[in-house]
């Protein structure tokens, strides 16, 4: 199924590359976006049916943007180069897939998001 | 033992064993030189070395020798220092295992040592000789003349003619067997008669019976004598005895010997200890003494004895009185081994093991008295015979004396002894003495056991010059001197009997102090009983009238030594009659040598005159009448004035005599404070030497505990020591600001006191640190100054390695806690950007796949931009990744292509890694593409970068210049992306690129 996926990434290689590989399994991509604003707007805009959001953005963390996913209900999951990140309460139970991120481990992170719908 | 040696004949048929006094510390080559001596082969004695006859056997130093069924047995004192009486230890040993067949041999030395091993020898029957004084030795003559002056000596000889004694008493016992066992009848009936020729002597000089005695044990004791006199035949030795007095009394002592030495027949011990030691407390409180004087001591065995009685019985009682026993002796010797109380263990074997264990010290192979029963006893130099006695002694223990002297002292000793005692008091004798024909003056209590009581003082105490007359030791001269005084033929004495009998006056016979010792008939009418105790003073006898003229005319006679005569003494009779009498004294004849005795002899002179006769004269004129009075009055007055006189005299001396023996006391008790103060001394100078070593250990002690102040103080961590019930003892003045500690709260609980410490679970801790005697550490919060702590709590171990307490101490860690943080944050970093990295490469890597043609140059476009990468992560490293220069970074990558055909121009400015990193990637995707397509394709071509800050804005320029003719694309390639991307994206900058003609420009800008 195609699904909108929301990409909030500051690292463009990465972000690039995440795109990419959706758009090869026929997504689309919504974004992607470096900076909490940004990803905040996009969500406003677009139709987006779940996101992937690092959480170590340039200068801020995008817990802010996961707020106002869980708000829409609209599944998302954290992207870390940390591990195990402190997650706010609340968060405890989302995904968190760990960077470097295989193309095969992301698709089926979107799939089984979209599944869960 | 040079001069003993070589007095030795040749074949002794001996084996000769050598105990001396060596250095423990000196090696001895005494073998060695004993060797040059004699001919006998000499060995060091060892362990378990059999000995064998013709054989000298020397000991070695620093050991203890002993003898068990012919076998040597060496052993190593078991306390430091040397063993103190070595010789007494062997001789003791050897007398146990060899009895008559051992010979001791006392050769010089400095102590009493081997005085009583040489007792131990003789009592077993073996011989026993000590040096004597000559030309050769002894070097040292303390040590045989203690053992002489013992009287346990056969042989007094010089040392070289010992060997021969020795000799011959080895040979004898060949020839003098036949003593103890007969072969045939004959020899039986020649022995019976001389053993019975040999009672008959002993009896009638020393007034025992031998008869009864078991007669091998008598015979052996006989030979013996004969081995030491070196006679062959008993026959010799019958006539010896019949004629040296002194061979009597040296037999007599020689059967009297008994083997046991403490308690001295158990049995008459035993009823002391029952039934005369309880009477002697009895109604005794803290404030009396019991006294108790045992003449003739010796070596002191009987004394402990008696010590050891009257401890046990002290023991029993509650709130008991004090036990003086005043132990006597002349020979000075003895009374030194007594007074050290050392016996050696063979001698001590009489004693109980418990009493032995409650009374003695053990010390080496021999045992010395504790002071618990030395204290009893004051031991003091002392004549029976010659010194005045002590008095008021509740009891008189003198056994195994009196047998040595003869019947004549002993009747002497007697009375000193009941004057020495208080009445009721005891006399303990040995088993073959007796109290003679003094049985006024004592009772029996026990006749087997020889236990007798003083009776009341009947008489008046008997003069104390009386008892100390001239010794006499030679009884037997008495008697023979009496014998020759009835040597008269029988006729004359009769007639002389007769004639004194009808016709010569009353007389009797005093000594010097008017005691009667004989009365003539017909005395009484000059002498009349007095009222009050038969007492044999004449002058309390004598009828008024008699005694002034009496006691004038005895004075006159003892002082004069001649004749003393009163005429007409007027005698008072109860009759109307008196009696005129002449009064004559004279010292009796034939008693040059002994007490001096007086004939006092009543002869009446003139007619008895009517008393109404005499009083009849008054009728003369009145004058004279009272004149007669007058003179009769002062008769009176004069006579109850000499009365009272006389009394009162008596007083005085019986006063004399008490003081006199109360000195006799004191002198005693005087000896043994000097030997106490000299012990005293001894002591001291001990206890100075201690102190000295005290004084300084307590220096050292202060200085250990000042450094330990100085180490508490000095340090900066807070410690606190605690005890096992959490209660302070010390703490370092750093621990204070932790525990509001003050030095007034040592001895307090640590729990009682507040503190900062952030740790709940504090006395549980302590607890498992007790419990399982290991340390136990705990990293404290954050403190509210922001600091990190360490508490550790340590075992307090003691020297022998128990946990006696626990030591808290508080180490600042805050450095290293923060440190520790910091680390975790790099390595959580680390982390991010290595996985950032990671996933930047592999994005790398796909785009990179995606846009190259063929697979080399995906390697090299992959590569290349690895290396770019690298190289600006190496600049950024270089400063610890703080910060890159822009110069560098661009002049780095223009360096990988080639540096010459690049310009860089800007000012020196700094980017942070997330600034830096984009650049440098930039800039190599740039020049990869004006490689490929651009200025740097072609020869000539060049780059001219250049930047400018403008506030917070950066603005880079790239600009190509003689490339070959640009083309615009249809699309970006990669390269192109990536600079938008980097750039626009990330930085949210801006990027124009330009296709000049000229070359290809590209302007971005961005904020930093």
């Amino acid at each position: 199924m195609t699904a909108n996926v929301l990409i909030v990434e500051d690292e463009w290689l990465i972000a690039e590359d995440h795109a990419a590989a959706l758009r090869g399994a026929d997504h689309r991509v919504v974004g992607p976006c470096s900076t909490v604003q940004a990803a905040l707007i996009a969500i406003d805009e677009n139709l987006v049916d779940m996101a992937l959001l690092d959480i170590e953005l340039r200068d801020e963390k995008s817990f802010a943007v996961a707020e106002r996913l869980e708000e829409r209900n609209i599944p998302f999951a954290f992207l870390s180069g940390h591990g195990t990140q402190e997650l706010p309460p609340g968060m405890r139970d989302r995904d968190v897939l760990s960077k470097p991120l295989e193309r095969a481990t992301l698709i089926a992170a979107v799939e089984r998001m979209s599944s869960r719908g | 033992m040079e001069a003993f040696f070589r007095g030795l004949p040749v074949n002794p048929g001996a084996a000769f064993v050598i105990v001396t006094h060596l250095n423990p510390e000196h090696h001895s080559v005494l073998h060695e030189v004993i060797g040059r001596y004699t001919e006998l082969p000499v060995v060091v004695a060892e362990d378990a070395t059999v000995v064998e006859l013709d054989h000298v056997y020397v000991m070695p130093p620093n050991a203890i020798l002993t003898m068990a069924e012919g076998i040597l047995q060496l052993r190593r004192p078991n306390s430091p220092g040397r063993e103190r009486k070595p010789i007494d230890i062997f001789l003791s040993s050897l007398a146990a295992d060899q009895s008559e067949y051992a010979v001791a041999v006392i050769l010089s030395g400095g102590d009493g040592d081997g005085t009583l091993g040489a007792k131990a020898i003789k009592e077993r029957g073996g011989l026993t000789l000590a040096q004597a004084s000559d030309a050769s030795g002894p070097r040292n003559p303390d040590m045989p003349e203690s053992a002489i002056s013992s009287g346990m000596i056969d042989l007094a000889v010089p040392a070289e003619e010992m060997g021969e004694k020795i000799v011959a008493f080895v040979r004898s016992f060949h020839a003098l067997a036949v003593l103890t066992e007969t072969k045939n009848k004959s020899e039986e009936a020649a022995l019976q008669s001389a053993r019975g020729q040999i009672y008959s002597i002993l009896n009638s000089q020393t007034g025992h019976d031998f008869s009864g005695y078991k007669t091998k044990t008598f015979m052996r004791r006989v030979r013996r004598r004969m081995q030491v006199l070196q006679l062959g035949s008993l026959e010799d030795y019958v006539d010896l005895l019949g004629q040296d007095a002194s061979e009597v009394a040296n037999l007599f002592r020689d059967l009297l010997i008994n083997v046991t030495n403490f308690f001295r027949d158990p049995e008459a011990f035993a009823l002391l200890e029952k039934e005369v030691v309880p009477k002697l407390f009895e109604g005794r409180s803290s404030n009396d003494a019991v006294r108790i004087w045992v003449p003739g001591c010796a070596t002191g065995e009987e004394v402990y004895s008696l010590a050891i009685l009257m401890r046990e019985h002290l023991d029993r009682t509650s709130n008991p009185p004090r036990v003086q026993i005043f132990a006597t002796d002349i020979d000075e010797h003895a009374l030194g081994i007594a007074r050290s109380g050392r016996y050696p263990e063979q001698l001590t074997e009489s004693l109980s093991p418990e009493r032995r264990q409650r009374f003695f010290h053990r010390d080496g192979s021999s045992f010395t008295v504790t002071s618990e029963l030395r204290e009893l006893c004051v031991f003091s130099p002392h004549s029976v015979i010659r010194d005045p006695p002590f008095s008021r002694m509740d009891m008189v223990s003198c056994r195994n004396l009196l047998i040595y002297f003869g019947p004549d002292i002993q009747n002497r000793v007697m009375p000193t002894f009941h004057y020495a005692l208080k009445p009721g008091g005891y006399l303990f004798l040995g088993t073959s003495e007796s109290i003679g024909h003094h049985t006024e003056l004592f009772t029996t209590i026990e006749k087997k056991n020889r236990i007798f009581q003083a009776r009341e003082r009947l008489s008046s105490p008997p003069q104390l010059s009386a008892l100390l007359a001239e010794p006499r030791l030679a009884a037997h001269e008495d008697a023979s001197g009496l014998k020759r005084r009835h040597s008269a033929s029988p006729l004359r004495q009769v007639v002389e009997m007769q004639v004194l009998e009808r016709f010569s006056p009353a007389h009797v016979v005093v000594n010097g102090e008017g005691e009667v010792v004989y009365y003539s008939s017909r005395t009484g009418r000059f002498l009349e009983a007095a009222q009050g105790a038969p007492s044999r003073q004449i002058l309390s006898m004598a009828k008024k009238g008699l005694r002034l003229d009496l006691r004038a005319a005895l004075r006159q006679a003892v002082e004069t030594k001649a004749t003393a005569i009163r005429k007409n003494v007027v005698l008072d009779g109860e009759t109307e009659q008196s009696q005129q009498i002449d009064l004559t004294v004279e010292p009796l004849s034939d008693r040059s040598m002994q007490e001096p005795l007086f004939l006092v002899l009543f002869e009446p002179s003139g007619q008895p005159v009517m008393q109404a006769a005499s009083e009849g004269r008054a009728e003369m004129p009145d004058g004279s009448d009272d004149l007669e009075r007058e003179l009769r009055d002062t008769r009176e007055r004069l006579q109850s004035t000499i009365e009272e006189y006389e009394t009162a005299l008596e007083e005085l001396k019986s006063s004399n005599e008490e003081l006199v023996s109360v000195n006799e006391e004191a002198q005693s008790t005087n000896e043994e404070l000097e030997a106490s103060k000299e012990e005293m001394q001894s002591l001291n100078e001990e206890l100075n030497t201690i102190n000295t070593e005290l004084i300084s250990k307590v220096e050292d002690l202060d200085r250990a505990n000042s450094d330990l102040k100085n180490l508490f103080e000095s340090t900066k961590i807070a410690t606190v020591f605690l005890d096992r019930n959490l209660v302070i003892r010390n703490f370092t003045p750093a621990a204070s600001t932790f525990f509001h500690l003050r030095s007034s709260d040592v001895g307090r609980p640590l729990t009682d006191l507040s503190s900062n410490l952030d740790y709940p679970d504090l006395r549980d801790a302590i607890e498992t640190v007790f419990r399982t005697g290991e340390m136990l550490e705990h990293q404290l919060p954050r403190d509210s100054n922001g600091k990190h702590f360490l508490i550790r709590l340590i075992p307090y171990r003691d020297d022998v390695g128990r946990t006696g307490g626990v030591v808290v101490t508080l180490v600042d860690v805050s450095t290293l806690a923060a440190a520790e943080e910091h680390q975790q944050v790099l390595i959580s970093e680390l982390n991010h950007r290595v996985k950032n990295m990671l996933a930047v490469v592999i994005s790398i890597a796909n785009h990179t796949l995606e846009s190259a043609p063929s697979p080399e140059e995906f390697s090299n476009s992959l590569i290349g931009r690895l290396h770019a990468m690298a190289r600006a992560y190496g600049l950024l490293s270089r400063t610890n990744w703080k910060t890159a220069s822009v110069k560098e970074l661009v002049e780095q990558e223009a360096a990988a292509f080639d540096a010459a055909r690049f310009q860089a121009v800007g000012p020196d400015l700094r980017l942070e890694p997330q600034y830096g990193l984009p650049i440098g990637m930039v800039i190599h995707e740039l020049a990869t593409n004006a490689a490929k397509y651009g200025a740097l394709s072609k020869n000539g071509g060049t780059v001219d970068i250049r930047w400018e800050l403008d506030g917070p804005r950066l603005k880079l320029i790239w600009a190509e210049k003689d490339g070959p003719p640009v083309v615009a694309p249809d699309r970006n390639g990669f390269g192109l992306s990536l600079v938008k991307g980097e750039i626009e994206y990330r930085l949210r900058g801006t990027v124009e690129t330009f296709f000049d003609p000229d070359g290809l420009k590209v302007h971005m800008s961005f904020d930093i």
